[in-house]
């Protein structure tokens, strides 16, 4: 469905000259019948813009669009709804193809620590884009991948790390743990392959496209010099997005622990779960494993703020979006007013069968919160973490630095591409929403963006929810006393920003192509 | 006179009876699959692909054999750099629903009310 975009009124109609010759013919002599034909051409003029509603499917290869009618439709809903629609250089289309120019719709802006202030510029076929599946279901072995750049300068090699499997999937029924090398795919090399076959091999390997298919992983497992070989065959699997729900006894009572994975639909009635057996539990902190949890359902994240923080969620916002300066008080996509959404108290019922709707949800009551992140921990998570904050959670961060993404758009088709445009920004009670260079761990904050807590790198020796694992068995010491204590691993490193991988050659890259997907497209690069 | 009033009241009963049977036969009760296949599988996800205007979607083989729901969601898709093209998601799930009514099986979204019979897979009320 296309979403029309309202009250684009101030939009000066003469900024694109319209020639409209309209042809009136009679037919019939005097009986008052007409044909009628109208012929409209659009060109570009700097600076200024037609109401993007006209340009709507306005399609290269039809009678009445080119790739200059979507061209200026992307320019104009740009200059409409992007949030930072005055930073965009007002280029001519003509020298640019339809995405080429699409690329160039976004500003050039750098964070203050000097990344690109807009990352999150996309589009794809809106056929892909519109491809569903059951909730959280996919094609594989039930395996995350940790994917590790080669960087020649920094003799850093290429390397896939198993960072967790899902339970009841080929990967966890061979006894496949967390913390394993993948050496080899089907016979190549994952640390030198550097050709197109090999690639190739490597790809559809990691990421099958057929149910029933055997792929040879050379495994080593960690720590170990010894490797061995063993056959996996793909087969639909279904994630389980909460997982290692557990209670730590420490001197100041129970410490919760859950591993929260990915915002979908069936996470309601885990989340639901854990933090019923967690309240039973009578926990006095919560460890929160965002660590790998990109995001998804914000009414999720809504959801578990209530259930960490309770009492301290009512009647406060959640998070408040905001759009351009041009909508100061309206949603230019939906129409409607801007207003905050709150902390959600009760079920949502997204599998109803499951978890019905309307129901109250069990709340921890607590006045702080660790969270255990890396780069990998974006989105809603951040989102969450930034709510929490607003309403003045004590947020503790153990781990490496969020992705940095506060942002959201509305996904808009035109002409058989879904485009996606950084719209909206997310602020918290307090208006807070300002991260883009993700939440940096740091003893010693000094910046909103930086959170109260410790740097740990991620310990892949040890399975989730080990008491041992570094960035677990931070958060327990940070806790035990009022020191705020932090391991001397983490002692003399910094707060890193979001890590981006470094794609320079896109002949090289491991990625998963499969429609499917539900893997991370992780990329991988042979530098020449 | 008599006898009419007692026919008349044996027929409205009759007919009350029927009604009731009537409608307790067509029915639709939650139900679950009781013997999931490969070819089960393939005819629930043509039937949801279907009621959702695609060509082919992805549904786990245990699908609705331990409850009456299923939720679709878009699929996740990522940027270059692993992380998810949108990872703020506003938009709602759809729902699905097993019934079964007459001792068909059908699939139903929860939101349309349009629903598909199936004829391969085999249920059972929930």
């Amino acid at each position: 469905m296309k979403l029309s975009l309202n009250n684009s009124v101030n939009k000066t109609l003469s900024a694109i000259i319209l020639t409209s010759t309209v042809l009136l013919s009679a037919c019939g002599g005097s009986n008052g019948s007409y044909s009628t034909t109208t012929s409209n051409t659009y060109t570009w003029v700097a600076g200024t813009f037609v109401d993007d509603s006209k340009l709507d499917n306005l399609c290269i290869g039809t009678s009445n669009g080119s790739a200059l009618t979507e061209k200026l439709w992307l320019r104009s809903w740009s200059d409409d709804t992007y949030l930072w629609y005055n930073e965009i250089d007002d280029q001519s289309p003509a020298a640019f193809s339809i995405s080429d120019y699409f690329s160039e719709l976004k500003t050039n802006a750098l964070t203050p620590s000097g990344k690109l202030k807009d990352q999150f510029h996309f589009s794809m076929s809106t056929q892909e884009w519109n491809l569903l599946n059951q909730s959280g279901a996919s094609l594989g072995f039930g395996i995350n991948y940790h994917f590790q750049q080669k960087d020649v300068s920094l003799a850093i090699p290429r390397k896939i790390t198993i960072s967790y499997t899902d339970p009841n999937t080929p990967a966890s029924i061979e006894n496949i743990s967390r913390g394993t090398i993948i050496i080899a795919v089907d016979g190549v090399n994952v640390e030198s392959a550097d050709d197109d076959t090999s690639i190739a091999t490597l790809n559809n390997g990691l990421f099958p496209e057929s149910e029933g298919q055997e792929v040879v992983f050379t495994l080593q497992n960690f720590g170990e010099s010894e490797s061995f070989d063993i056959t996996l065959i793909a087969e639909k699997v279904v994630s389980t997005p909460v997982q290692h729900v557990k209670t730590i006894d420490t001197d100041n009572g129970k410490v919760g622990y859950l591993q929260f994975n990915s915002h979908i639909a069936t996470a309601e009635k885990g989340l639901v779960d854990a933090i019923t057996d967690l309240e039973a539990e009578n926990i006095s902190d919560l460890v929160l494993d965002l660590r790998y949890n990109g995001g998804g359902l914000l009414d999720l994240a809504s959801q578990l703020g209530y259930m960490i923080a309770g009492e301290a969620t009512i009647g406060k916002t959640f998070e408040k979006l905001t759009f351009n300066d041009k909508y100061p008080t309206k949603n230019p996509v939906t129409g409607s007013t801007l207003q905050p959404s709150p902390f959600h108290s009760q079920t949502i019922g997204f599998n109803a069968g499951l978890l019905s709707a309307g129901q109250g949800l069990p709340t921890l009551n607590l006045t702080r919160l660790f969270v255990l992140t890396t780069a990998n921990t974006c989105s809603a998570s951040e989102s969450l973490m930034n709510s929490l904050r607003g309403i003045d959670i004590e947020v503790i961060q153990i781990g490496e630095t969020t992705c940095g993404k506060p942002y959201g758009f509305y996904p808009t088709p035109n002409c058989g591409t879904t485009y996606f445009s950084v719209q909206f920004k997310g602020e918290n009670e307090q208006g807070f929403g300002d991260y883009a260079d993700g939440f940096m761990p740091s003893q010693t904050p000094s910046f909103q963006s930086e959170v109260q807590g410790c740097v740990v790198v991620d310990d892949f020796s040890k399975t989730l929810g080990d008491e041992t694992e570094a960035l677990l068995a931070a958060a327990l010491i940070y806790s035990a006393d009022d020191s705020r204590t932090c391991p001397e691993v983490s002692a003399n490193k910094q707060a890193r920003h979001a890590f981006i991988p470094n794609i320079t050659d896109s002949a090289f890259i491991l990625e998963d192509k499969r429609p499917q997907s539900v893997f991370f497209n992780n990329r991988i690069v042979t530098p020449k | 006179m008599k006898i009419n009033f007692i026919l008349i009241g044996v027929l409205f009963i009759a007919c009350a009876v029927c009604g009731c049977s009537s409608q307790a036969k067509n029915r639709a009760l939650s139900a679950v699959i009781t013997e999931p296949s490969e070819a089960s599988n393939i005819e629930l996800q043509d039937a949801i692909a279907s009621l959702v205007g695609q060509k082919q979607i992805l549904i786990a083989k245990d699908a609705f054999t331990q409850n009456n729901s299923l939720t679709i969601e878009r699929m996740a898709h990522r940027a270059q750099n692993g992380q998810l093209i949108n990872g703020r998601v506003i938009e709602k799930p759809q729902l699905f629903y097993l019934v079964i009514r007459d001792g068909q099986c059908i699939v139903k979204n929860s939101e349309s009310n349009e629903e598909k019979i199936l004829q391969v897979t085999k249920c059972r009320v929930q």
